[in-house]
């Protein structure tokens, strides 16, 4: 079960993920609808920041082989995207009339945008399936759910 | 204002969920009755705050301003619907998240309407 990417301390990261794919998406509606004519740059990659968190969670969500190689693929590009647009934002404030998630590093959200990254691929590496010679990964797709309301 | 009642309910989520986390809790009734009764405040800020919008004469962020009221009613049905199947303590982590997000939505939707 600890092996699943989206059990225990997994489901939190989902959701910290999915927290950032909504608000990110959100933003970058608003952003999009209303002034994109005032900083295209800097919306298109709110835009596409947008797209890599939406990614990462969904496929973190699902944790199959497959999905897993979509969520790395995803969280490395986060990874990039914020330590890409941090040094531009400190080198060219200029090309950023306006904010996006990973102006600064993060620097607006706690820096959560630039953790966040790290621990994904240091829990997608913590879980990655380790048995040897079978092709096949732990998927993790069964697990029961369960009703709440008992205290453990 | 109406946004600092649904910070402090929020910050008391946040707290309590922290609480049953360090003793090691599943997600249980109480909390999500807790999570319940904020979720009718969010829905609630939605209304008012829409009506808000459409009355006062103040410069606010129109569509930024919505987009933070709608946000803030999708977080805990997600957040109980993710924790719900999980089986250990990390459900209640996951509700700790959602909480404290509730709370930062509800202070930057006060900095929106103070423009």
């Amino acid at each position: 079960m600890a092996n699943a990417s989206n059990q225990g301390p997994g489901r939190v990261l989902v959701a910290v993920y999915g927290v950032f794919a909504i608000s990110a998406s959100a933003r970058s509606a608003v952003q999009v609808a209303t002034d994109f004519a005032t900083a295209p740059f800097a919306y298109t990659l709110s835009a596409l920041a947008a797209v890599v968190y939406l990614v990462a969670t969904v496929s973190l969500a699902r944790g199959t082989p497959t999905a897993r190689r979509v969520a790395a693929a995803a969280v490395g590009l986060e990874l990039v995207g914020v330590l890409g647009v941090g040094t531009l934002t400190m080198l060219d404030p200029a090309l950023f009339p306006d904010q996006t998630v990973w102006s600064g590093y993060g620097a607006g959200y706690g820096y959560v945008p630039l953790v966040l990254p790290v621990v994904g691929l240091a829990w997608l590496w913590h879980t990655r399936p380790r048995t040897a010679g079978t092709g096949t990964g732990r998927g993790a797709s069964d697990h029961p759910a369960g009703p709440t309301g008992h205290d453990g | 204002m109406a946004a600092y009642l649904l910070m402090a309910a929020a910050a008391a989520g946040a707290l309590w969920s922290a609480v049953l986390f360090a003793r090691d809790k599943r997600v249980h009734d109480p909390l999500v009755w807790l999570l319940a009764v904020l979720e009718l405040g969010l829905l609630a800020q939605l209304v008012g705050g829409t009506i808000a919008l459409v009355v006062t004469d103040r410069d606010v962020d129109a569509a930024l301003f919505v987009g933070y009221l709608l946000t803030a009613v999708l977080v805990l049905p997600l957040g109980v619907a993710w924790a719900a199947s999980e089986k250990t303590r990390w459900g209640i982590g996951v509700l700790f998240i959602a909480c404290v997000t509730v709370a930062a939505l509800a202070e930057r939707l006060l900095q929106v309407w103070q423009g």
